[in-house]
Formats: C-alpha cells, sequence, structure tokens
C-alpha cells in the first residue's frame, strides 16, 4: 500500500477524478457523465460499483456526475479495472474543462430550441480534460429560462430563437401577447388597427414563448441559435457572465469554445477563473480577440445580459 | 362546421392547478360535438401556458383568450 502511495500522491489521484475523503485512505470516486445523460446499463454498473466498492449508495453532483463514496485506496486496482469493464470512466478535477452539462433540451422539453444535451455530449468528447490556469466549466441549456445555469458557467450558451408571423395563420386571441407581458419581454402588442400581434424589434428577447404558445401555429421560428456567456462562477465569490454573442450555431458553439479556452491559456494567470482574466484585462480586449467581428450580440444587452438596453434610454442618458 | 357556434357549457378552473386543469377542460371538450364551443376560466402562471398549448396539440380551436383580472377567459372550439 505504502508503494501505491508513493507513485500517486493526492493531487494526481484529484487530476484522475478520485478525491480524498477526510478519512484516512478513502476517496470519493467521480465517474464522468457528459450532458447529464447516463445509459441506463452503466448506471447499473455504477450502482453496483457503489455497493461493491463504496457504502451502497451514490450521489449526484451539481456538474452531473455520480459519485461512489467511500472508496478504499487498497481497492484501486480492482476498482480501476472493474470500472473499465463497465465502460466507465472517471471524472476530473482541478485546472481543466469539466465535464460538459447540459439540460433535456428541446429533445424532452416543450420549451427548448436547441439539442442542448446533444451538443453537450459532442463538445464533452471533444474538449474534456483541456487544461486551462484554473477550473473550466461549460454548460449547454436548451433555451433562455436556462435550466442548467449558463450564466454561471466559465462559459455557457443557451437558445433562442426568432418569431416570425404568418399572418394569415392568425387569429387573433391575442395570446401570445399574454405569454409575452407575462414571459418574454412585453415586446407584443395586438394592433387595433389589423387585429394582429406587432413585435417590437428592439424589446424582443428571442425567448419563444409566442411560437410555444400560439395555438394556430402563426408564429414560427425564423432562426435559431445560441446566446452566449462567458466568465460566470458561484463559490465564494460569484461573478455573473458576460454576454458576448448571439445566434451563433451549433457548430460555432465548438468554434468558441476552442477559441475562449485558447485565449484564457494565453491570458489567465494561473488559479484565475476567466471572468476574473477578463475583469483584469478588460471585456473590450476579450471581445476584440476572441469574438471579432463574426460573433455580436443582437442587442446591446443590460449587464445581466437578460433585457436589451433600449435606444430610447439611451437617448435619454 | 356547425353554424351555430353557441358557448355550450363554462368551466371555472381559478385556483385549479397544472395538469388537472387540463384534464377538466379535456373531459369538458368530450362532452361537446364537433363545432360547439366551450369557455374556461384559468389562472395566469403555469395555467395560462400550458392549457392552450394543449388545447392545440389535441387539435382544438383556442378562439379567444381575454385576461379578466388575475385570470385568463379561454374562448375553445372543439374539433
Ligand atoms: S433550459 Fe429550457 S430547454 Fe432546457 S430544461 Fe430548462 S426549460 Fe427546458
Ligand atoms: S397567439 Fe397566435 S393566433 Fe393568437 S394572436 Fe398570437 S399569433 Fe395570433
Ligand atoms: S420571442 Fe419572446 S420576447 Fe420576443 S416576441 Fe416572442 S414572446 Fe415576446
Amino acid at each position: 500500500m505504502s508503494d501505491l502511495l508513493a507513485k500517486l500522491d493526492a493531487r494526481t489521484l484529484k487530476a484522475g477524478g478520485l478525491i480524498k475523503q477526510r478519512e484516512k485512505d478513502i476517496f470519493v470516486a467521480r465517474i464522468r457523465v457528459a450532458a447529464g445523460n447516463i445509459d441506463a446499463d452503466k448506471m447499473i454498473k455504477a450502482a453496483e460499483l457503489a455497493k461493491k466498492y463504496g457504502r451502497g449508495f451514490c450521489h449526484f453532483t451539481f456538474q452531473q456526475s455520480i459519485e461512489i463514496p467511500w472508496v478504499k485506496l487498497e481497492d484501486f486496482d480492482s476498482f480501476r479495472r472493474d470500472l473499465d469493464a463497465a465502460g466507465l470512466s472517471l471524472a476530473n478535477c482541478g485546472p481543466k474543462v469539466r465535464a460538459i452539462t447540459a439540460c433535456s433540451g428541446c429533445t424532452i422539453n416543450p420549451y427548448g430550441v436547441v439539442d442542448a444535451a446533444g451538443l453537450a455530449a459532442k463538445a464533452d468528447e471533444r474538449f474534456f480534460g483541456v487544461e486551462t490556469p484554473h477550473k473550466f466549466k461549460i454548460a449547454y441549456a436548451g433555451c433562455p429560462i436556462g435550466c442548467p445555469n449558463p450564466q454561471g458557467n466559465d462559459l455557457g450558451f443557451h437558445g433562442m430563437v426568432e418569431p416570425e408571423l404568418h399572418a394569415d395563420l392568425c387569429n387573433g386571441c391575442s395570446l401570445c401577447v399574454t405569454l409575452c407581458n407575462s414571459r418574454g419581454n412585453g415586446a407584443l402588442k395586438m394592433s387595433e388597427e389589423t387585429q394582429l400581434p406587432e413585435r417590437d424589434l428592439e424589446k424582443c428577447i428571442y425567448c419563444g414563448e409566442c411560437i410555444v404558445g400560439c395555438p394556430t401555429e402563426a408564429w414560427v421560428a425564423k432562426r435559431v441559435g445560441h446566446a452566449v456567456y462567458v466568465g460566470g462562477k458561484h463559490g465564494r465569490f460569484p461573478r455573473w457572465a458576460d454576454r458576448v454573442a448571439d445566434f451563433v450555431s451549433d457548430e460555432e458553439t465548438f468554434e468558441l469554445i476552442e477559441r475562449v479556452v485558447q485565449w484564457y491559456r494565453e491570458h489567465g494567470k494561473r488559479g484565475e477563473r476567466i471572468g476574473y482574466t477578463i475583469d483584469r484585462l478588460g471585456l473590450e480586449k476579450f471581445r476584440r480577440e476572441v469574438c471579432g467581428d463574426r460573433f455580436t450580440t443582437a442587442h446591446t444587452w443590460n449587464a445581466r445580459g437578460d433585457r436589451p438596453v433600449l435606444e430610447s434610454e439611451v437617448a435619454r442618458e | 362546421m356547425s353554424n351555430e357556434k353557441t358557448v355550450v357549457s363554462l368551466l371555472d378552473l381559478r385556483g385549479v392547478c397544472c395538469p388537472m386543469n387540463w384534464v377538466k377542460t379535456k373531459l369538458a371538450l368530450e362532452d361537446l360535438e364537433s363545432g360547439q364551443q366551450l369557455e374556461v376560466i384559468i389562472d395566469d402562471g403555469e395555467p395560462i401556458r400550458n392549457v392552450p398549448r394543449s388545447v392545440k396539440e389535441e387539435g382544438h380551436k383556442l378562439l379567444k383568450v381575454s385576461p379578466i383580472g388575475e385570470h385568463f377567459r379561454l374562448l375553445i372550439e372543439r374539433n
């Protein structure tokens, strides 16, 4: 056993997804789960491992991974063999791109506009474990409701959709106006003249409530994409992410992950989350170097990135 | 489609949560004949978001949504 310890100090162990517990020579094994989805057979295997090596329970982490507490150091070798045989692998810790998280997105939930889980799984294959100055968390949300908290991640995405009215299908019921008032940004009004809803382009937040709600399918999706947030984190010193781009395509989310991670590797100090790198060097520099002219936002958003700053408000100042 | 689209019944679903409000609406619609109309009153929040969508998914027509205080009156035509 001391041989083992000599070879593996606690830090190396941690990088591999084994986290030391308070108790001597006892570890939590963190199993890698991408996009919050796990094959049922693998889940059964994980449960069996928890019975065999742990204390018969699993813990779900906030990063959607499965942990098996109470694994003994002396069992590591056989634990790892069983893990491999089950087709499971360990998650990571430390200064790296972590397992990428997602909601169930549009495949299951009626409000989703993009395939959050599918994209997160693909991104995880490409970027999981890439070394960064500090931990780097990425989340994909299916829509602006943002269940997986895109604004609280180092890099977060949420689906967004621009509606377009097919006036011939509208029956004038006004439900979309009601929904936009309570769930959207009050961007719709019934026109007295035409008895059709009118969209204030300046106010629309692209949530798609009108599309989901319209009983006649008069509202349709004109364009769909992702909003991009950078620099969010929770913890002792939480930081709300900056909204840096809108209507980015599925493929472009991968390109952005690469560009953002690259920039962070070049500019981030060891132990500094990307949000603080941005604070130190300025958001403008980040926008210029990472987003350029290609990735822009649909509006000038407020500091939280949730409501557009209206031209009329700017004019008043 | 019938010419006499009279409102056959009124269902007050204030305070009834999802998905019970939809289940009750559905049952009431089943008692109607095609083209007949039903009026329901539902709450703001989840109900106004969910009930109309279910109406649409089952092929009925939502003719009108009118706010009344903190509630909404839906006029639905059975398919
Ligand atoms: S973020 Fe949107 S799509 Fe994803 S689970 Fe939440 S409501 Fe559904
Ligand atoms: S919800 Fe649809 S049918 Fe009703 S007013 Fe809006 S666009 Fe027209
Ligand atoms: S997308 Fe959202 S904000 Fe824009 S008009 Fe529709 S409901 Fe309103």
